[in-house]
């Protein structure tokens, strides 16, 4: 059966999380076995279980407490889990104390389940490992699914599942703990611990909001006061770049727009640039300029389609927006947004600027309607 | 499990719970529809009572699809052993059973884990290197029970393409043969369309340690798990074949 035997994690992850399971032996020692199956699950409602179940009526969150667990004992396999050492340690040494008589094994990482059935005076008896995944793999989906869909060993938590519930609690659908719980609830043994789920959880909606937009500065136009006081920090930041700024502001056309490089994906000024001097930064998505090799060509300044590279006539150079990079490495702002007094420039990550462009969104939409404003 | 196309309302909550993916929309019609080969009659959908308008129902089912049942529905009980689940007892009684002794290892090979299902002609491509082997096949599991011969692990021809969510392939050997056991399911893990997941039982020795933990897997692509499961020896009456060799102390 080894339910609870491939659960897929990482030592972290899987860090005290313990399921413990209590059978009898089919023509051994059935007799009278339901009540001790029911004693089992007596101590370890004592110790902070946070699931249960009893294979004959289900877990603890659809049988919706420990005592409706108790209906139907005859012949089944009970189980409870824990997400600590104390409370399994506990729960270890007063079964030990109880000498029930059924098998008890306990699943965990097997340094920790080791050391706790130490404690609770017990000798490890058998052991059981896996040796993993064979075959067809590529048919599975990314691990941080498995993590929670091999936490049932029957598979009754199936991978579009998991799946489901990310996009659900990303879109607001769901909150969490919904979520939490629609994963729990399929596994009937009770075996799914919904606080090791939370967590596995909340880290995938975090990684599920993709970023859309690549690093760049966002501008509000109406809190600019046009001090130019970004300009001026540019320069400082740059000291290289003859006192030209590589931010513009601009109010030619109404409102004053501080133009910034936009850092394209398909950056012109870098497939213009004849000697390698024009580069993207892997890990910030940044283009910026080494420096060393311009030759002052000036394909660059042709080839941008925003007027984005700035030429210093007096060094006889190219000079563009590097985003600060050394700054943001240093998890600084660029000195532009940290030198804009009033607030109207802003660089936040990608997922960040992709949330407040959605939010922005669903508010203009909501006000639009005036039946959703009741809702 | 099937769907009754004059109830299903097409809301679809019902397809993400498939752990096969059998449920989807049909095409330009506001309906679902389970595809019945590759549902493998777990249950899940139902259990799940997402369908409000009742559409979702489980028909009869007979010789062999009741198989798909047995082997996937973690409630139903597999009437050869008797014991629910994926219907074996494996290390989880061995303080009672001794069925695993000193200087022996349980293996188990769990075909369509995790989360894949496996057609039982796959499940007894295992049993046959298993048997080819010279290794016993555990007899109280209910795989061991669609055999026609367990000396080849041969199947009966009507259950073959049955799908099931797992049916695992249980038997015993000696400690040393491990490394080449896992170096044939590797070989054979090559010919099975689907994937599988395999256990490794051993006793705990007098003095505290594990013969397994001392083996080279990991040579093999198979190193062994953090994740695993420990029977803490709490059973009664104990093992007979096992008095004197294990800890007893409490």
């Amino acid at each position: 059966m080894s339910h609870t035997n491939h659960r897929q994690g990482t030592r972290e992850n899987l860090s005290n999380c313990f399921v413990t399971i209590a059978m009898a032996s089919q023509g051994i020692n059935t007799a009278g076995a339901s009540q001790k199956l029911q004693q089992f699950l007596d101590i370890a409602a004592r110790h902070n279980p946070v699931n249960a179940g009893n294979m004959k009526v289900g877990n603890l969150y659809v049988a919706g407490s420990m005592e409706k667990l108790s209906a139907g004992m005859e012949g089944s396999i009970v189980q409870a889990a824990f997400n600590s050492e104390d409370d399994l340690v506990g729960f270890l040494t007063d079964l030990n104390e109880a000498d029930l008589g059924v098998s008890v094994v306990v699943t965990g990482l097997m340094d920790e389940t080791k050391k706790c059935s130490e404690k609770a005076g017990l000798h490890r008896h058998t052991v059981e490992y896996s040796l993993g995944v064979f075959g067809k793999t590529e048919r599975l989906p990314d691990k941080s699914i498995m993590e929670i869909s091999t936490m049932c060993g029957h598979g009754q938590v199936s991978f579009n599942l998991v799946q489901r519930m990310v996009k659900d609690v990303t879109r607001g659908v769901l909150t969490l703990d919904e979520a939490t719980m629609t994963l729990t609830k399929p596994c009937i043994c009770g075996i799914v611990d919904p606080t090791r789920v939370r967590r596995l959880l909340e880290k995938m909606v975090a990684a599920s909001i993709k970023p859309a937009l690549h690093n760049y500065i966002a501008m509000d136009p109406s809190k600019c006061d046009k001090c130019y006081a970004c300009e001026v920090a540019c320069v400082e930041a740059h000291p290289n770049n003859s006192s030209q700024p590589m931010c513009i502001v601009d109010a030619s056309m109404g409102p004053a727009i501080s133009l910034h490089c936009l850092h394209c994906a398909s950056a012109p000024c870098m497939k213009a640039c004849p000697t390698g001097n024009i580069l993207r930064d892997p890990e910030k998505d940044v283009i910026y300029m080494r420096g060393d090799r311009c030759i002052g060509c000036k394909l660059c300044v042709s080839a941008c389609p925003f007027g984005m590279i700035v030429w210093d006539e007096k060094g006889g150079q190219a000079h563009k927006c590097d985003l600060c990079i050394d700054r943001l490495k240093e998890g600084e702002v660029p000195a532009c947004v940290a030198g804009c007094p009033t607030g109207a420039l802003s660089s936040a990550d990608n997922a960040e600027q992709f949330k407040k462009r959605r939010t922005l969104a669903l508010q203009t939409t909501l006000a639009a309607i005036p039946s959703a404003q009741e809702m | 499990m099937r769907i009754d196309e004059t109830k299903c309302t097409g809301c679809l909550k019902c397809v993400p719970y498939c752990p096969m993916a059998a449920i989807a929309k049909v095409p330009n019609r506001r309906l679902a529809a389970i595809d019945e080969d590759e549902c493998v009659e777990c249950g899940v959908c139902l259990r799940a009572e997402v369908c409000a308008s009742g559409a979702l129902y489980q028909q009869p089912l007979e010789w062999p699809r009741v198989l798909r049942a047995t082997f996937s529905d973690p409630r139903v009980e597999h009437k050869d052993t008797g014991v629910p689940g994926r219907g074996t007892e494996e290390m989880k009684t061995n303080d009672v059973t001794g069925r695993f002794g000193p200087g022996h290892v349980g293996m188990a090979v769990e075909l369509g884990r995790p989360g894949t299902g496996a057609r039982l002609y796959d499940v007894e491509k295992v049993a046959k290197v298993v048997a080819s082997m010279g290794l016993p096949i555990e007899p109280k599991n209910p795989v061991t029970f669609l055999m026609t011969d367990v000396k080849t692990g041969k199947f009966r021809d009507d259950v073959l393409n049955e799908k099931v969510l797992s049916a695992i392939v249980e038997f015993d050997a000696e400690l040393h043969q491990v490394p080449e056991i896992v170096a044939r399911l590797n070989e054979v893990a090559k010919e099975v369309d689907t994937v599988f997941s395999v256990d490794l039982i051993s006793l705990v020795d007098p003095d505290g340690t594990v013969p397994v933990e001392k083996l080279d897997l990991a040579s093999l692509g198979r190193p062994l798990s953090i994740n695993g499961k420990t029977n803490v020896g709490l059973g009664r009456p104990k093992a007979k074949s096992l008095e004197g060799y294990v800890n007893e102390s409490h």
